[in-house]
């Protein structure tokens, strides 16, 4: 696999990364090592099979596509996704699980 | 100053003047985020901006209408955040604009709640602008990432 430009140029783990070889555990049924890699795959899929629905949705009904979610979640989601980022970049032994392998 | 009113359907309703628009604000057919385009000048507002146009109670407490003609759906009142497109940029694509996209993103839904319609239309619109300039961006330098990549280890 070509290596991911962003780790590469920057050093950095990105929420993002490790996301295909969680990919790839998930599918080799080794949910404890998929949530390893990148804990935030689940919130992924479930974005993707989102949009998924709604680009053919709105293919059908010729409306512009939907990309809302209601409710407090975008908050919680940016609390969230922000301190991925930012904890599984501290350099402590304590945080080595939180980066991919 | 008359306004058209897009429905939910895709057709164009009005001119209304506004007196009309505030009797389909009763009907419920209105909400204060409904996009209004001046006749005239073309120029898109939100319902709440219009001056003299108002929205009593939610509709929950309004007494439905009784008789009358019957109208199509009322046009939709919330305004896109634009969540799901900033997560996937963020996770699939690239990092730095789709967490932009997501901050942007989540102040939208609090700002509808309060009803600063303006604000949040802005907000959403910053959300989308990040997350589409993340796709872009993200396509464009993998696209230039895997090119230098197989152009000097071969393609393997």
């Amino acid at each position: 696999m070509p290596k991911c430009a962003f780790h590469e140029l920057t050093g950095l783990y990105c929420p993002g990364c490790g996301g295909t070889r969680a990919m790839r555990a998930l599918l080799s049924a080794d949910v404890a090592g998929s949530l390893h890699q990148n804990a935030l795959l689940p919130l992924a899929l479930l974005a993707a099979a989102t949009a998924t629905v709604r680009i053919i949705d709105a293919l059908r009904q010729r409306k512009p596509v939907s990309w809302h979610v209601s409710g407090g979640a975008g908050r919680v989601i940016a609390i969230v996704v922000i301190a991925y980022a930012v904890l599984r970049n501290v350099p402590l032994p304590l945080f080595d699980a939180w980066r991919p392998t | 100053m008359r306004y058209y009113v897009t429905g939910d359907d895709g057709q164009r309703y009005g001119p209304a003047d506004v007196p009309t628009l505030n009797a389909w604000a009763r009907e419920g057919r209105l909400v204060a985020t409904t996009r209004l385009v001046e006749e005239g000048t073309e120029r898109s507002v939100f319902a709440a901006e219009v001056p003299g146009l108002s929205f009593g109670a939610p509709s929950e407490f309004r007494t439905p209408p009784t008789g009358g003609p019957t109208y199509q759906t009322a046009p939709s009142g919330t305004v896109d955040n634009h969540l799901v497109k900033s997560i996937l940029v963020t996770l699939c694509c690239c990092l730095p604009l789709g967490i932009a996209a997501i901050v942007f993103s989540s102040q939208v839904n609090p700002l509808v709640q309060s009803g600063r319609y303006a604000e949040a239309q802005e907000k959403a619109a910053q959300a989308d602008k990040w997350a589409n300039w993340g796709i872009g961006l993200g396509i464009v330098t993998n696209l230039v990432w895997l090119a230098a990549n197989f152009a000097t280890l071969g393609l393997r």
